[in-house]
């Protein structure tokens, strides 16, 4: 049976309005992702573009991010009212009496590695001993240092901003980087993968989750309506995302042109279609926008061990998110 | 009736002759011909070689004389504490001899200058006809951790940055030049500083742009990493690299060439179907002083 479009389209304004009335103000939320608009935060940027948010009754304020806009600051001064954290640096900051929570979880598996020439004869991460490693210095410090402490590992971290130039440039002999970004920047640059020793941090019981939603436990104590709203339509724009990746990667190359970022169709497809599997994981029992306890665990453990936090939060007050697996 | 077979006989034999004459008169111009074409194609190569040499060394010979001045000025800083207003003299002078440069700053490891000062890296730069001072103390801005400034500090050499935009600094698509001096303490050279300057990827591109004209083609600068510089796609500029087109387009010989350039070696390449789908040959080669490539492109119609 062929559904004629003036019909989809009375039941698609019909859904806006069950699901938000007109009449009522939109309520302003200032969201900052952690760095500038780049396809790991499509799905955001898609939510705004395509109504989502408004849909659900948010007037929803994108701040571009950067290595000079620290999330949990921006959520501690009120600068921003949502925004995205490594579930690490998340667990680092609560522990630094930082009161943020989760309340929603988008990336469901690390992306982590650490990339070394093998000319430099790096091929096991005993060679790692006495080099000197380029760590960001904004959401990788906890988890390198700990990957060096686990395997008992001296070098000299190096600390940066972003990129991959120091390593391109022979100052370093490893890098700290991410698959989805960063490891395709090398072979945008003109490495070989063949020519790269690599270390994912999975292969090396630290497949922590990456990006998840959080607030101040305030902002969700005054507004728990908003937050599950902000995170439904953050997961309805990520479908959205997923599944109309060209017009996904215009509506992001506007957004880098804006900001004079580097606007690279190659490297932005690259990093669209690695968004799925970071989502959804093959063979993961997850939902998107929920938190495991079983990895929160695993995490909370891992920095425990290593002394970047003093005490494990009691999951049920770390997570908010309504969203879960059944 | 033998007469006539004669005559027949002789007649065929001339005929014979005759085209055999010409078939080699034929061969013979037409190979001339070839062999013409394939000289006047063989000089226009070398032509192409030529050109690119001298373009090569003018490239060099632009970069040589940005850098001799940064040098200077950290061999000078080594031995000499310079005052603010020392410094942005010295700094402004520098604009004012050198058109090709955009900006240029003494930037200093923390509480080095002055012991109240976590930032202190005074910056001179063109803003429209005159040349202006500033300095890049805003936390913000926080230049310890930029290429411009770590990567030299780490390697201990002075470096030329890839393109990138300066955010909070000279705001624009540059490319830096910088050099690290120390202080010898009576036992060890100790870090002080960088000094630097930035030479606009407009004006570079400019300089690169005209080239194309002059060789009825199209001339394309790329830096260590394959960033396009300057290309006739003004689009590619700071976005794409030389091996992200290969893989757009679907042209391994682009890749082949980013590496030929990445390890120094200059060649000669045809690229089928690139710009307006048509036929070019690319010569190429690196320049000495940062490892950028020039690339010569020349429809294959006109070798």
């Amino acid at each position: 049976m062929k559904i004629k479009f003036p019909l989809l389209l009375t039941l698609f304004l019909l859904s806006v309005q069950l699901v938000y009335p007109q009449n009522q103000a939109l309520k302003k939320v200032n969201f900052l992702p952690m760095w500038v608009p780049q396809p790991q935060f499509a799905g955001y940027y898609m939510a705004k573009e395509k109504g989502i948010y408004e849909k659900y009754g948010l007037d929803v304020n994108i701040i571009s991010g950067g290595y000079s806009k620290d999330v949990p600051s921006f959520l501690k001064e009120g600068k921003a009212d949502l925004g995205i954290m490594y579930l690490s640096s998340a667990l680092r900051e609560r522990s630094r009496g930082t009161g943020i929570v989760n309340i929603g979880q988008i990336f469901q598996r690390s992306e982590i590695m650490f990339v070394a020439k093998k000319s430099s004869g790096i091929k096991t991460i005993n060679d790692f001993r006495g080099k000197k490693i380029a760590v960001w210095r904004t959401v990788l410090v906890e988890l390198t240092s700990g990957f060096l402490k686990k395997h008992n590992i001296s070098a000299e971290v190096i600390n940066i901003n972003e990129g991959v130039n120091i390593f391109l440039k022979d100052a370093v002999d490893i890098c700290a980087v991410m698959y989805y970004n960063e490891y395709n920047s090398l072979l945008n640059f003109g490495i070989d993968p063949k020519e790269l020793s690599v270390f994912y941090f999975r292969d090396f019981e630290m497949d922590f989750p990456e990006d998840g939603i959080y607030c101040m436990e305030q902002t969700y104590k005054n507004d728990p309506d908003l937050c599950e709203k902000f995170v439904k339509a953050s997961i309805e724009g990520w479908d959205y995302a997923l599944l109309h990746t060209e017009e996904s990667l215009k509506v992001l190359g506007a957004y880098q042109k804006l900001g004079i970022i580097k606007d690279n169709l190659t490297h932005s497809k690259w990093m669209l279609n690695s968004m799925k599997d970071l989502i959804r994981p093959p063979g993961k029992n997850v939902i998107s926008g929920e938190l495991l306890e079983a990895d929160y665990i695993n995490t909370a453990k891992f920095l425990l061990k290593n002394k970047f936090i003093d005490t494990i939060p009691k999951f049920s007050i770390f997570f908010r998110g309504t969203i879960k697996y059944e | 009736m033998s007469s006539i077979k004669d005559i027949k006989a002789s007649a065929l034999s001339i005929i014979i002759i005759l085209l055999s004459i010409l078939g080699c008169y034929v061969l013979f111009f037409a190979g001339e011909l070839a062999y013409k074409e394939i000289f006047k194609k063989n000089i226009r190569i070398e032509y192409h070689k030529e050109r690119l040499v001298s373009e090569i060394k003018r490239i060099n010979t632009i970069m040589e004389a940005a850098q001799r001045t940064p040098q200077d000025l950290a061999y000078i800083l080594e031995f000499h504490d310079a005052e603010l207003a020392e410094l942005n003299i010295l700094m402004k002078s520098v604009l004012f001899n050198n058109e090709e440069l955009f900006g240029g700053a003494i930037a200093y490891e923390p509480y080095m200058y002055n012991k109240d000062s976590l930032y202190y890296a005074p910056y001179v730069f063109r803003n429209a006809d005159s040349i202006v001072s500033t300095n890049l103390n805003n936390p913000d801005y926080n230049y310890f951790y930029k290429d411009w400034y770590l990567i030299p500090k780490t390697l201990k050499k002075p470096v030329w940055s890839e393109p990138y935009f300066d955010e909070g600094g000279g705001n624009m698509l540059m490319s830096t030049y910088s050099v690290p001096f120390f202080k010898f303490d009576g036992n060890k050279e100790v870090f002080q500083g960088i000094v630097t300057v930035d030479v606009s990827i407009e004006w570079l591109k400019n300089a690169v742009e005209s080239i194309g004209k002059v060789i009825n083609g199209q001339a394309i600068l790329i830096s260590e990493n394959g960033t396009i510089i300057s290309a006739p796609d003004k689009n590619w500029v700071y976005n794409e690299t030389i091996f992200t087109l290969a893989s757009e387009m679907n042209l391994p010989v682009l890749r082949e060439i980013g590496r030929d350039l990445q390890k120094g070696i200059s060649g000669v390449k045809e690229i089928n179907e690139f710009r307006k789908r048509k036929n070019w040959m690319a010569f190429y080669s690196s320049v000495k002083v940062n490892k950028w490539g020039l690339i010569l492109l020349v429809p294959e119609s006109q070798l």
